[in-house]
């Protein structure tokens, strides 16, 4: 028999989400600060509004129940997967007000879009932002691409005794350490080491292509940022291609690969485990995958008459495939050239890439190649069956952190998944073609919305049809939460509001 | 008697109709038989164009560049394989910065936004002379030189490893850029301010129900 909500699990829910809409305001004052060091008092004004409407609807919310108790699991996958939407209609206010978006709509997908790490946007005239609204684009990356409840975790807005309910309900199982909150602030603590290196390279090399000190430092600190937590936003609208550097676009594909990588096995290589990281069954499956759809994506280049050549393969496509599969989005070719230079086969085999993505437990989003692994392991099982005598017990196994047994459970858990992915993909699909859009790029977008890949061809524009912008907003939440917690919640609300069977006693 | 009367008439009408077409005929012949009219070409003419090999239509003749596309950013943004080494003509406003063009010291990239469409920009490769007239690039509080750039489109250039560009050989000013700093109006604050108010007072009076409940 399905739960239903209680008028109690509603306010504690409700609590909890005003904490995280206070939480929201804290992030907000970044952009404020720096609104006020690089004197652009309008932006300052807006975000100091903003705060304010979000402390006054987060506090108001904290009042639904003054005293809560530990947070049930049924409890925590609601608080996960509203917080993701209601977080994005919050944020959503100064980004509006910028002007830089046709509707409220535009600035909401683009909100999503952020916190889901997708970083396909609709922005307008995004070369004349202001520092402070860039500043807000890349923490809201940074906040979802860690996770929401992973940062207010390590931060200890839910307090010391909440964890680990709330942790698995964000789509994570792995502990690096023993205890949750530990985990997340571990988890940070990596983070803010790499994006801080990363940052001062790329600053250099910014430096040295021209930029001015200030923009150098800040564009370098928000790719870091970008392509760590595998976002794909970018400052400028040209995306990388605008820095024009090598150097750059390779110190970015070894941030994006670093990104797409479980924390946990970034934990076991601090430790000086590296051993661990070759031997995981996610790392082998990612260099079979990667290499392979190097050598289709090449090969479909090679037809091409104007992007056929060996550097503008190494230069371009590498950059692409690492970008799509790492789910990233960013880009060094345009959007014209993605449907008109490329070929078709060039132009699916990256959507391929981007439906796959990268690592389980890291920023990346897709099917992951974990669960790829699994089923992989899966079918291995399964014709080692087949050929085995009857009174034979197969057992087949894997490196993931540590030496596994396939068990049916994981299997059916990673098949769980895979199938939901691959059905929103295609409904995806179905939904930009009776928009009409053409079927080859509905299917690519379709899997950039779904993969938090980001990586768009044309349709998600500014002013877009909201009908299609609405799925788009859906597939973005639903593939950041990889469904479960989504779905979960969908099941709750509908048993909730669907009226109670009456008992029959004769 | 009537019919006849009437088949008279009838006579007389027709006569008078056939006389004035003779006349018109007669009018339209004179001019020419006197070479005074406008002269209809000769059935020799075409003949010997055709012989003309300089002025044959060639259905083969692929685009050159040596035609002049005064076109915009945003169907460069949008062109197909034909626009491919074509002469274009653009104007746009210089935005983000001047970035140094890798091993070619001489040379710069910048990036210049369609006055139009703001969504659309493209890479233009230039010498770091074509340049020097440009006195703002376009940022926040800042609007950027509006240039006029010529040089031959690139759908993926050859130079430039498979990037879309335009490579300029000449540009020129069409509005000099200026800079627009926000002005500091406490008022704009002020909304903000009440609601920052209001939020300490419920966080206040959440904090005293909580620990009156303790």
């Amino acid at each position: 028999m399905l739960q239903r909500f209680s008028l109690l699990d509603l306010r504690i829910i409700g609590h909890y989400l005003g904490t995280l809409i206070v939480f929201s305001a804290v992030m907000m004052a970044v952009p404020f600060v720096t609104a006020l060091v690089f004197q652009e008092w309008e932006p300052a004004a807006r975000y100091f509004y903003s705060i304010g409407i979000a402390l006054v609807v987060g506090e108001a919310l904290r009042f639904l129940k003054v005293s809560p108790a530990r947070l049930t699991r049924q409890q925590a996958f609601a608080v996960t997967g509203f917080a993701w939407i209601v977080l994005a209609f919050v944020c959503t206010i100064p980004l509006y007000l910028s002007g830089h978006y046709l509707s409220y709509m535009d600035a909401l997908f683009d909100g999503v879009s952020a916190l889901t790490t997708t970083g396909a946007s609709v922005i307008i005239d995004l070369n004349h932002l202001s520092y402070a609204d860039n500043m807000f684009r890349f923490m809201m990356h940074l906040l979802g691409g860690l996770g929401l409840i992973v940062v207010a975790l390590s931060i200890g807005v839910f307090g010391k005794r909440m964890g680990s309910a709330l942790y698995t309900s964000e789509g994570r199982s792995e502990h690096v350490v023993p205890n949750v909150v530990q985990t997340t602030q571990l988890i940070a603590r990596m983070t803010a080491v790499i994006i801080a290196i990363a940052t001062v390279m790329l600053g250099l090399m910014c430096l040295f292509s021209g930029m001015e000190p200030v923009r150098a430092m800040l564009q370098a600190f928000w790719l870091a940022i970008t392509t760590f937590v595998t976002g794909g936003f970018s400052p400028m609208s040209l995306s990388v291609s605008y820095y024009h550097s090598s150097t750059l676009e390779f110190v970015l594909m070894v941030l994006m690969i670093l990104g797409s990588i479980s924390f946990v096995i970034h934990a076991e290589v601090w430790k000086g485990r590296i051993g661990m990281f070759f031997r995981d069954l996610e790392t082998r499956t990612m260099v079979l995958w990667v290499a392979l759809m190097v050598v289709v994506v090449t090969a479909a280049c090679a037809g091409s008459t104007l992007f056929s050549d060996l550097p503008a393969l190494l230069r371009r496509g590498l950059f692409m495939v690492i970008s799509a599969f790492t789910t990233t989005g960013l880009q060094v070719i345009t959007t014209n050239q993605l449907t008109t230079v490329l070929t078709s086969g060039a132009f699916l085999t990256l959507a391929l890439v981007m439906a796959i993505g990268g690592g389980a437990g890291s920023t990346a989003g897709g099917i992951k190649l974990y669960r790829i692994g699994i089923i992989c392991k899966s079918i291995v099982q399964t014709i080692k069956e087949a050929l085995a005598p009857d009174s034979a017990r197969v057992v087949v196994d894997y490196n993931h952190v540590g030496r596994r047994i396939l068990t049916p459970e994981v299997v059916k858990s990673a098949m769980t998944v895979t199938l939901f992915y691959v059905a929103t993909y295609v409904i995806g699909a179905l939904v930009g073609i009776a928009h009409g859009y053409e079927a080859t790029t509905a299917v690519f977008e379709s899997v950039a919305m779904t993969s938090n890949g980001g990586i768009v061809t044309g349709i998600v524009t500014p002013g877009m049809p909201w009908s299609l912008e609405t799925f788009y907003i859906f597939q973005m939440w639903a593939g950041r939460l990889e469904f479960i917690a989504l779905v979960a919640l969908i099941v709750e609300v509908a048993a909730s509001v669907a009226p109670r069977r009456k008992v029959r006693t004769r | 008697m009537r019919r006849l009367l009437e088949s008279r008439k009838v006579a007389v009408l027709v006569g008078v109709l056939v006389a004035v077409l003779f006349a018109i005929c007669i009018a339209a012949i004179i001019p020419r038989a006197g070479g005074t009219g406008q002269a209809t070409p000769e059935p020799a003419a075409p003949a010997a164009n055709e012989s003309d090999p300089a002025n044959r239509v060639d259905p083969q003749q692929t685009p050159d560049s040596s035609f002049l596309y005064d076109t915009s950013i945003s169907s460069l943004m949008s062109a197909d394989a034909y626009m491919d080494g074509q002469t274009v003509q653009v104007v746009g406003e210089v935005v983000g910065d001047r970035i140094r063009a890798e091993d070619e010291p001489d040379f710069c990239w910048i990036a210049l936004q369609s006055p139009t469409s703001p969504n659309d920009v493209v890479m233009v490769y230039l010498s770091r002379t074509l340049t020097q007239h440009i006195d703002t690039y376009g940022a926040y509080g800042k609007r950027g030189t509006t240039l006029q750039v010529r040089g031959t489109f690139n759908l993926a250039c050859a130079d430039h490893e498979g990037l879309s560009d335009l490579h300029a050989e000449h540009s020129s000013v069409v509005r000099k850029g200026a800079e627009n700093p926000d002005p500091f109006r406490p008022q704009d604050f002020i909304p903000g301010a009440v609601l920052l108010a209001l939020a300490g007072g419920l966080f206040f009076l959440f904090w005293r129900i909580r620990e009156s409940n303790r």
